[in-house]
Formats: C-alpha cells, sequence, structure tokens
C-alpha cells in the first residue's frame, strides 16, 4: 500500500511539520457553535422580521398607555365637558369630544383596556383549555379521543350568536361575560392544532423512551409532548387574540357587548353612527384604534408563526 | 448453560389496521408466534428485512406494546399482561437503544436533563443523579460542557452516545438494540459498536440486537435469530448459523451480503428472491415463506412448519 510520490531527496528537503501524523482527537469531541437555545433562535429570527417588530411594539406602547393615561389623565371616561361639546380634536381634546362633552381619547383609552384584557385573557382561557383538551385527547387516543372529538364538533356547531346572546341575558352585560361568551368555544381550534400536533408527536423515539424511562401520561406531556408542539399552539393563540378582540367589538356595536357609558371600540363606533355625517372624527378615531391594533397582532402572529417554523417561510 | 434472563414463548403482537368502527376490524400480524430465550451477557442478533417484526419483537419484550398473545417471562416472572405500573420495577432494568439518534432525544431537553430524566422519574436523590450523569457522559467519551447543550448541537454519533449514556443510567440488565447503528456513517459505526461490546465486558449486559446489516450481526452477535414475516425460520450459534444455514430464506439473505473481494465475489451465486413479500394482514396459511421459495412443496402451503432442533442449539422452521 506504498504510494511513491515523491523521490527521497525531495522528501528530505521538506519540513518535517507539514506533516501530522495520524489525527490529533482531543478535540474531536468539541463543539465550536455557542450553546444556543431553541428559544434564542426564534428571538433571532423574530426580530429580523420588521413588521412584526413593529406590531409588538405598537402593542407595547398601547398596553402602556391604556393602563398609564387613565391614571393620570385630567378627564374620566364619564366626565362631561359641557363647554365642548361634539368639539374636534384640539390641544386640550386630542381626538375631540362626543355628544355629551366626553373626551374621545380618553374613552379610546378605556376601550383599549377593555379590548386589550378581553384580547390576552381569552387567549390565556383559550391556551389553557385548549392545550389540556387537545393534549389528552390526542395523547389517549382510541375511543377516548372519539367521545372527546365529537363533544367539540357537536360545540363548534352551535350558532355562536345565539349563545352569546343568552350568556349576555343571563349574566348581564359585562367584561366578565364578554370573556365568557368569546371563550365558549373559541378554544377548540386550539384543541385540534394541540391535538394533531400530540397524535404525530406520541409515536416520536423520544416520548417511547420516556415511557421506557417511568414516565406517566401526565409527564410525557408536559415534559415531552406540549413544548414539542408549542410553536404552533402559540402561533395559533396568537391569532386568537386578534380574533378575541374584533369579537367584543362586533359584539359592542351590536349593542350587546359593553354598555355605556363605559366605553368600548365597538360601542364608540356604534355612538358616532347617528352624528358620522357632521362629526366624523368620532367614528374616525375608534376605528382607527381597531384597525391598527389588528394590524399590529396579525403582523406579529405572522413573524411567529415564520419564526417558530421557518420552513413554512415563503 | 445457566437460566434463561428472558424467555419468550410464542409471541404474538396484532395491530388492528383500519377504521371501520362496525363490525370487525383487519389486523396486521406484525409478530405471529415467535419463541426464543435470552441468556445473561449474551448477544441475540435478530436479523431479516423491514417490515418482519424485529423491531415490533425488541418493543414488545420492554413492553412497549402489550403482546395480542404468547408469554415474556422474566427471571421467571410472567410480564406479559402486567399493566404499566406494575411492569415499571421490571422496565428499569430493561432498556432500548433506538434508531434514530434524531428522533430519540427530546429536542427541547438538554443533555444533562434526558440523561437524568430515567434516574429523576425513579426519585434517584438529585445528589447520586449528578454523580452518575457525570460518569455516564464519561464512560460514553462525551465531555462535561456538552451537559448543558442542547440535541440538535451535536453530531449523530455523538446523539447516540448520549441515547446510549441514557439507556445505561439505570443499570440494565437487557438492552434492546433497536437497529442503533443504521443511521450512522460507516467510520461512527465502529465506535458505537465497540462502545456497546466494551459496555457489555464491563456490564455484564444482555442485548437483542435488531439489525439488516448481516456483517455487523455476525461480528456482535453470540446466537443469531432469522425472522421472516413476522415468524422466526432460523436460530442458531452465529458461527454455525453462517456457516450452515438450513432454511431458503436464510441462504437468500446470506448470499446478499456484499463480499469485499472481487474474485471472490465473481464466484458466488446470489439468490435473488422472485415475487414480494406478502401481506402480514390476513396472510395466508401454511408457511409463510411459501410464496417465495425455491423448493415449496405442496405441504408448505397447508401447514406451518414447527420450529425443530436440527442440531444442538441449531433451531430450524422448515418442511425440507
Amino acid at each position: 500500500m506504498s504510494v511513491q510520490i515523491l523521490d527521497n531527496n525531495a522528501y528530505a528537503a521538506l519540513p518535517e511539520d507539514m506533516f501530522v501524523i495520524g489525527i490529533d482527537e482531543s478535540h474531536a469531541e468539541d463543539i465550536p457553535r455557542p450553546s444556543t437555545t431553541y428559544w434564542h433562535d426564534v428571538w433571532q429570527r423574530f426580530r429580523r422580521d420588521r413588521l412584526a417588530v413593529i406590531g409588538l411594539v405598537v402593542i407595547v406602547i398601547m398596553t402602556l398607555m391604556c393602563i398609564i393615561i387613565p391614571m393620570v389623565s385630567p378627564y374620566t371616561y364619564d366626565g362631561s365637558d359641557y363647554m365642548n361639546m361634539n368639539a374636534g380634536p384640539s390641544l386640550q381634546h386630542p381626538c375631540g369630544t362626543d355628544q355629551l362633552g366626553r373626551d374621545q381619547f380618553i374613552r379610546i383609552m378605556y376601550g383599549a383596556r377593555i379590548s386589550l384584557t378581553i384580547g390576552f385573557v381569552a387567549a390565556a382561557i383559550n391556551f389553557l383549555i385548549g392545550v389540556l383538551y387537545g393534549g389528552l385527547s390526542g395523547y389517549l387516543g382510541g375511543r377516548v379521543d372519539m367521545v372527546m372529538m365529537r363533544i367539540v364538533d357537536i360545540l363548534s356547531s352551535l350558532p355562536s350568536l345565539l349563545y352569546i346572546v343568552l350568556i349576555m341575558l343571563i349574566f348581564g352585560s359585562n367584561m366578565g361575560s364578554v370573556i365568557l361568551a368569546l371563550c365558549f368555544t373559541s378554544w377548540i381550534g386550539t384543541a385540534r392544532v394541540v391535538r394533531s400536533e400530540v397524535m404525530h408527536l406520541k409515536h416520536s423515539e423520544y416520548v417511547l423512551a420516556g415511557r421506557l424511562a417511568g414516565a406517566n401520561t401526565w409527564h410525557l406531556l408536559i415534559q415531552h409532548l406540549i413544548p414539542n408542539a408549542m410553536g404552533p399552539i402559540i402561533v395559533s393563540t396568537a391569532f386568537l387574540i386578534p380574533g378575541a378582540i374584533f369579537s367584543e367589538a362586533f359584539l359592542s356595536f351590536l349593542g350587546i357587548g359593553i354598555q355605556a357609558p363605559r366605553a368600548s371600540w365597538g360601542s364608540l363606533a356604534n355612538a358616532a353612527i347617528p352624528v358620522m355625517q357632521m362629526y366624523p372624527h368620532l367614528m374616525l378615531f375608534p376605528v382607527i384604534a381597531i384597525c391598527v391594533t389588528m394590524f399590529s397582532f396579525n403582523f406579529i402572529g405572522d413573524g411567529l408563526r415564520d419564526a417558530l417554523d421557518p420552513r413554512l417561510k415563503k | 448453560m445457566d437460566q434463561p434472563l428472558i424467555e419468550v414463548k410464542s409471541l404474538q403482537m396484532y395491530f388492528p389496521v383500519g377504521n371501520n368502527i362496525f363490525g370487525r376490524r383487519k389486523q396486521l400480524k406484525a409478530v405471529d408466534g415467535v419463541s426464543f430465550d435470552l441468556y445473561p451477557a449474551e448477544t441475540f442478533g435478530l436479523v431479516g428485512e423491514s417490515g418482519c417484526g424485529k423491531t415490533t419483537v425488541g418493543r414488545a419484550l420492554v413492553r412497549l406494546y402489550r403482546p395480542t398473545g404468547g408469554r415474556i417471562i422474566y427471571r421467571g416472572t410472567d410480564i406479559t399482561d402486567l399493566d404499566e405500573k406494575a411492569v415499571q420495577p421490571y422496565r428499569s432494568k430493561m432498556q432500548m437503544i433506538f434508531q434514530d439518534p434524531y428522533a430519540s432525544l427530546n429536542p427541547r431537553m438538554t443533555v444533562s436533563s434526558i440523561i437524568a430524566e430515567p434516574m429523576a422519574l425513579q426519585q434517584v436523590p438529585q445528589a447520586d443523579i449528578d454523580a452518575r450523569v457525570r460518569e455516564l457522559v464519561a464512560q460514553v467519551g462525551l465531555k462535561q460542557d456538552h451537559l448543558n447543550r442542547y440535541p440538535h448541537e451535536f453530531s449523530g454519533g455523538q446523539r447516540q452516545r448520549i441515547g446510549i449514556a441514557r439507556a445505561l443510567a439505570m443499570r440494565p440488565e437487557f438492552v434492546v438494540c433497536d437497529e442503533p447503528i443504521s443511521a450512522l456513517d460507516v467510520s461512527i459505526q465502529a465506535q458505537v459498536i465497540n462502545m456497546l461490546e466494551e459496555l457489555q465486558a464491563q456490564m455484564g449486559m444482555t442485548y437483542l440486537f435488531v439489525s439488516h446489516d448481516l456483517s455487523m450481526v455476525r461480528h456482535i452477535s453470540h446466537r443469531v435469530g432469522v425472522m421472516y414475516l413476522g415468524h422466526m425460520v432460523e436460530l442458531a450459534e452465529v458461527e454455525e448459523l453462517y456457516s450452515n444455514m438450513q432454511h431458503p430464506y436464510t441462504q437468500a439473505l446470506m448470499s446478499a451480503v456484499p463480499i469485499a473481494d472481487p474474485d471472490l465475489a465473481a464466484q458466488t451465486r446470489r439468490i435473488v428472491l422472485q415475487g414480494d413479500v406478502p401481506q402480514p394482514i390476513d396472510p395466508p396459511p401454511g408457511c409463510p415463506f411459501a410464496s417465495r421459495c425455491r423448493y415449496c412443496k405442496p405441504v408448505c402451503r397447508e401447514a406451518m412448519p414447527d420450529m425443530r432442533e436440527i442440531s444442538p442449539g441449531h433451531f430450524l422452521a422448515c418442511h425440507l
């Protein structure tokens, strides 16, 4: 197996340190790349999506504003300024005042409190119920899964306006009952996503290894299945928030959600309809608030989807 | 020989297929009547083509599946029908090394928590776990500063060694190696195989080595079983089987092993099987190999051949 390429003189002329005989094994197991976690990578990808970052910034600013401004503002959502009724935007009232002289800006901020609270609380409740229900259904499979999914099918075939109106009638028109009404069936989407993810993951070898290690159903769900299904779960939850906010605005617009004198973006828009031709700013600002929020949440959702599953990126 | 560690008696594993809620479901007979014994500190190779039920046998032995029929006896105790809770004390002594090192490690857990998981679940004190994890990592040739990294940062061979460390955590007596090297590069295969052999020498474990790499099975095994379509067709000591194979399927399988010497390879005739493997759903009666066998006789299509001992330790299921 000897290969003669150089004659002996030429070989002797070569410097000795040109060759290392064998391989240096002491660094064979080293990993030069700094250790990163999955969430760190996700954040790196999310950061590169400009629209999503803008959306996130807008939502953070809006959240801070709706918390702080009502605390420091001279106006309250139901206090009237009888000197300035139906006034246009001015330095004193940045978004003008309504028919009763109430400051429109502070009412929009109160509306933002309601909208954002409903959005986040509804998403959190949906997340909890959806993950638990979908996770159990997917993991247990078989007959249990069949029964659980048929229950979901029945729930999702109920006409939503019917039970929403019923819930409002029974519990009164307040934020709690709006959240209850919105959460009644919207967790089904999350549950279906979780179920399909779990059904797919439960046959993977690390779950088998977990079973061999003596893990019970609970441990497998919490430790192995749900963390690995987290990407799609987060994306579906992120898109639930704007959905819930929009539904609340819709209900209040129809007059079955948040009631006067309290303000919600939907009820502000509703109140502006009769006077829209004379005082368009009363309609304009709540609608802008709804639009900006919708866009921001949807951009965040898109950004999260791309960051959590880079393969989906177009 | 000594007392067997595990006795497998006509193991059957059927899976329901099809979604018909009404009426009877069809069954896929993945394993249909397989019997063998495993002795302490031996390596038993299980070979056969894809879909013949090798992996299913391995998984049924560690009771990831509940067998449809037959018995699994572990040190004299019947563990066939124990439920998840009752089987746990036995399962700590039985572990598994998986085929795909990319799928067998949870991507959201660090290496140390992956290796520690079996111990944490058995309520081993945290200090003991930490010490044992360090020991195991050294044993499989990884570094201590790998412990806080995630699986995606490792190569296939390193991941497989993490899997081995996890399997060894509870000091098992029996390890199912489910094609542990088929997903690895050839150079890494040797490294992992040598490690498995060393660990066996140190700890006296029994391996069930499932593989379709016949040369590797010959190298590592003491005894070998050949499976075809859910049945064990031939079982013998490794040298006996490789030099004196009797079953037509074993002969065809062995003739497919590549020979490194081209001159020798030119002299050897490869037996090429005709036809396809029959469906394991509602298989025809008789010998499972009958439809592809060169020596098929009328009796082969009617009756299932029994396993008989043709010479000491050499078992054959064939009518010839």
